[in-house]
């Protein structure tokens, strides 16, 4: 309802007073993140349905949504759950659901409450779920979701922040093949959120092996990979298929991650796509509406080596402080995470070696990524989720049928894309091993720094609270329509200080694996807090000033609400 | 050895862990249940370190990496003047991607004066992923005095010149490493990606077209022995699937063989991806031969007779090729493969009526467009039948490309 939107609208420009969280204590200073899954009231496991029979599927999902479900200015929490197999591998609804648990913190500061309003919000048993993506694609002021999945795909629409009614096949957008990842982008520029839908490959059982000869789970190389699908956004709470006419006779490859910004410069959205064990695709958005697909030139289909790599989890951010978009893509096990720095353009380098993210994450299997501030010093950081893929050769005797339990990483971006593992520092929180998968980031708490929730298959969902960030300035925004109806997903915002180098950030809720995050956006300035001005360059490419945000709260700005930019200032 | 040194090593020595057994194929669980038997015994002189080496070198075999790692840090410490054993658990370690436990190990391996030459790429390869090119080059540089010229080390030059931002360079060692070993298509990536550098576009995109999974290795019979030591139909599948998606069809045909061999010629399957490795080798004869063999292993099965029935059409064998694939898609109506390479064979034995009955129902790539016109030209001229003129008017009309599943 337009009403709730406006009193949320100002709700936030009044702002949200930072919560005063502890920042110390006798023992030293506090960890970086804590867990705060029991005390937040959650509960949820990702069930995958194995039964030895070793479905690939059963790796894959699951993944999490952090969004305004009821616009009340806090993040609420949607947790996709999987299914279970018929005879045949084919996907089947298990007995337990998606869950929606909405967060009754009060609002302006506190650690979050959840309440589980599943049954409330109409959710039931519906397929084999994988992944979330979120965005209002009717414009109507409420956050709808987009649930993928093995062999089903459910558009939900948020009525009123009351109830998520399927309304997949009004909207035309039912898909019966395999979907991990899907973005909400606007890649017409015409107002209305379109759809990227990341698809796998088509999964038939078959019998894979360890080198030991044991059985094993396959990988994505024994299936034919499925094509990527997109649809056009009608404006009338329908879509088009867009496929053939946006992406052209594409080469299908084995989607798992997908990231929308605008990865060139060129002031339309590109999308991004992390494919397993094939080249990652490009698809540049410049002349409209067709996107054209420049992986292996941009230099981001392959590693700097020219191997195609396990693309999982993807997330863009400019880690470099250059004023551009880096990209940052998980691996397998012996391959890493990989750096594509922006070199202008939409031309990329792989930079991984320089930037010291290779020796942690090679021995581990990255899914969730997202890059964040966790301790707001104004360089992005980086979080992962892992877990692995392969079984191992057991001991006799051991009874774990599902060991694929990974720590999860957390590096700590040191100035200009050179990163630190720091897991280690943040203790239980991120050393505890977990098959770890979706990795949702936002401020939970509002207090100004970013919290993760991650989901891990046959294990505990985790709320991890930041618990450092919020002593550092920061500045929270908003970024909305023109109609202040909706998050300008795909906006980006140039904060520029007087005695630092500006930050670029950009708004999205997409990227990471299988998951959405918090469409806000969040400076953290630690590294200097003299801020002259904001200049936002939103979707259809309009660029505006605005004034100086207040410090340690957030702030709603909507197109049209500032000063039409010079040339010089383009974010 | 004194016996309080040898007490000393005993206490020194790593736990192996131990491996079940259970859900191995029988050949691999009854190898590696002899060789723990052995090690079992092993005591802490050169017979030790000799059980230990074997134990390390099976495990690594089959990629158990705990067990192979241990066996191989103490065969290392029983046997501290051979430098095969630190260059093994370096392997494993860089494998497992712990990259800086294996520039220890293999470091120390190279210490030995053999300095073992893929263990200098090794340590060139670690460094650069490491972020160290000013380390790679002074382990390339002995490289070049052992092999200078090698594809596996100019391809190495080639990276560590992309690295440190040196295109040119790069691109000179990267086309003299493709002059020596043009099969290596992913040194076209990195062709292309120096080139990129240099602003040459058009060279760029050229060489970005041709890029492909197979890289380049210097041999390493260090490793080659280890990967010898496999039994078992399973192993050498996986072998054999690992190697067709890394674009290496001789190594796959060779390990299908291997599995082949290892059933006893029972196996449909390494007889089926022997074919298939064969083909892709351009040695269509003996692809033939193998499905000849898998048919009689089972006469109905619908991957062999498809096969089967285009390999003997490509090599002119049509009215071979004919009743496999009938068989095919009267099992299969629906198969638009089978149905439209039964065509073809069809056309090409010059039953145009069944020819265009068959090919009704399914569309045409643009690579059977073409094997479509050639059929129908090399029949003889005039006739003219309405079955000809019909598949000639498709034959025209065809012809987009395939679309992705």
């Amino acid at each position: 309802m337009p009403g709730k939107a406006l009193s949320l609208l100002a709700c936030l420009t009044a702002g949200l007073h930072a919560a005063q969280g502890p920042s110390s204590d006798a023992a030293g200073p506090p960890l970086p993140f804590a867990d705060a899954t029991l005390a937040a009231g959650l509960h949820f496991v990702y069930r995958n349905g194995m039964s030895g029979a070793l479905h690939l599927p059963e790796i894959v999902g699951g993944g999490a949504a952090l969004f305004d479900f009821d616009n009340d200015g806090d993040l609420d929490l949607y947790l996709v759950q999987g299914g279970t197999f018929g005879p045949r591998g084919e996907p089947r609804s298990g007995p337990e659901h998606d869950r929606l648990w909405l967060n009754v913190a009060p609002v302006g500061g506190g650690d979050p409450r959840f309440e589980d309003v599943s049954a409330k919000a109409g959710l039931s048993p519906a397929g084999y779920g994988m992944g979330v993506a979120a965005g209002d694609y009717d414009n109507d002021g409420w956050t709808d979701l987009l649930v993928t999945g093995y062999g089903s795909m459910r558009l939900l629409r948020n009525r009123d922040g009351a109830r998520l009614e399927d309304v997949t096949a009004r909207a035309g957008v039912g898909d019966g093949g395999w979907s991990v990842s899907a973005a909400f982008a606007d890649l017409d520029a015409d107002g209305w959120l379109d759809l990227f839908v990341a698809r796998y490959v088509e999964y038939a059982p078959v019998r894979c092996r360890l080198p030991s000869s044991r059985p094993d789970y396959c990988g994505p190389q024994s299936f034919p990979p499925q094509p990527d699908r997109v649809f056009r956004n009608r404006g009338d709470g329908t879509f088009e298929e867009a496929t053939a006419r946006w992406l052209g006779p594409q080469r299908a490859g084995p989607g798992l991650g997908v990231a929308a910004a605008d990865l060139d410069g060129h002031g339309r959205t590109d999308v991004y796509v992390a494919n397993d064990g094939a080249e990652n695709h490009l698809w540049l958005n410049r002349d409209g509406p067709a996107l054209r697909e420049e992986g292996l030139i941009g230099g981001v289909a392959l590693s700097g080596t020219g191997a195609a790599q396990a693309g999982m989890g993807v997330d863009a951010g400019d880690v470099d402080g250059d004023l551009d978009l880096d990209l940052i893509v998980t691996n397998l096990t012996g391959e890493g995470s990989t750096l594509y720095v922006n070199q202008g353009g939409g031309q990329f380098e792989d930079g991984t070696a320089a930037s010291g993210l290779g020796p942690a994450s090679l021995p581990l299997t990255g899914f969730g990524a997202r890059l964040l501030d966790y301790d707001n010093d104004g360089w992005l950081d980086l979080a992962v989720a892992n877990g692995a893929v392969h079984l191992s050769d057991p001991a006799p005797g051991s009874t774990d049928p599902f060991p694929l339990a990974q720590p999860r990483l957390l590096y700590r971006n040191a100035g200009r894309g050179r990163f630190a593992d720091v897991t280690r520092a943040v203790g239980e929180a991120f050393t505890h091993p977990e098959v770890g998968r979706g990795l949702a980031a936002g401020d939970v708490d509002n207090d100004g720094d970013v919290d993760l929730v991650v989901v891990n298959v046959e294990g505990p969902a985790r709320l991890l609270l930041n618990r450092v960030g919020q002593d550092q300035p920061w500045v929270g925004l908003r970024l909305l329509t023109r109609d202040g109806r909706r998050d300008a997903l795909g906006a980006r915002v140039l904060l520029r200080r007087r005695r630092a180098a500006d930050l670029l950030r950009h708004a999205h809720a997409d990227g990471s694996y299988a998951s959405a995050g918090d469409p806000r956006l969040l400076f953290g300035l630690g590294g200097g807090a003299d801020v002259a001005g904001l200049d936002v360059r939103w979707p259809d490419g309009a660029v505006e000033t605005f004034d100086p945000p207040a410090l340690r709260r957030y702030t709603a700005l909507r197109q049209g609400g500032g000063r039409p930019a010079s040339a010089r200032s383009t974010p | 050895m004194s016996a309080a040194v040898a007490l000393l090593l005993a206490a020194t020595l790593v736990a192996v862990p131990d491996v079940s057994l259970d859900n191995l194929d029988a050949e691999v669980a009854r190898q590696l249940g002899e060789v723990r038997r052995r090690l079992d015994t092993a005591g802490t002189g050169a017979a030790g370190a000799a059980a230990f080496a074997e134990a390390g070198r099976h495990y690594h075999a089959y990629e158990m990496h705990a067990p192979a790692e241990a066996c191989y840090r103490n065969a290392a410490l029983l046997a501290p003047e051979d430098f095969r054993w630190p260059y093994l658990l370096g392997v494993l370690q860089q494998d497992a991607g712990r990259l800086e436990e294996a520039l220890a190990s293999i470091g120390r391996a190279l210490a030995a004066p053999e300095r073992y030459y893929p263990g200098l790429l090794r340590m060139a390869t670690l460094q650069i992923a490491l972020g160290r090119p000013q380390d790679a080059e002074r382990w390339l540089a002995p490289a070049r005095v052992h092999a200078p010229g090698d594809p596996a080390l100019l391809a190495r030059e080639g990276e560590l010149a992309l690295a440190t931002a040196r295109p040119q360079a790069a691109a000179a060692a990267l086309e003299a490493a493709l002059r020596r070993e043009p099969r290596a298509t992913r040194l076209h990536y990195l062709l292309g990606m120096a080139y990129r550098a240099l602003g040459r576009r058009e060279d760029a995109l050229r060489e970005l077209a041709r890029a492909g999974p197979v890289g380049v290795r210097a041999r390493d019979p260090l490793l080659e022995g280890v990967r010898a030591l496999r039994v078992g139909e399973s192993s050498f599948m996986i072998e054999g699937h690992q190697a067709l998606r890394a674009g290496d069809t001789d190594a796959a045909a060779v390990a299908f063989a291997r599995a082949a061999e290892a059933s006893g010629g029972t196996s449909l399957p390494a007889l089926l991806n022997l074919a298939a490795a064969e083909a892709r080798r351009g040695r269509r004869d003996e692809a033939i031969a193998r499905l000849g063999e898998a048919r009689r292993l089972d006469p109905h099965h619908d991957a062999v007779l498809f096969n089967l029935g285009v390999l003997l059409a490509q090599a002119g064998r049509a009215a071979e090729a004919e009743p496999l694939l009938a068989a095919v898609v009267e099992r299969a109506p629906s198969d638009a493969e089978a149905r439209a390479e039964w065509g073809l064979a069809l056309v090409a034995l010059g039953r145009l009526d069944d020819a265009q009955r068959a090919l009704a129902p399914v569309p045409l790539d643009a690579a059977r467009c073409e094997r479509l016109r050639e059929a129908l030209a090399a029949r003889a001229k005039g006739a003219r039948d309405p079955a000809a003129a019909a598949l000639a008017g498709r034959a025209r009309a065809c012809g987009a490309p395939p679309v992705q599943r």
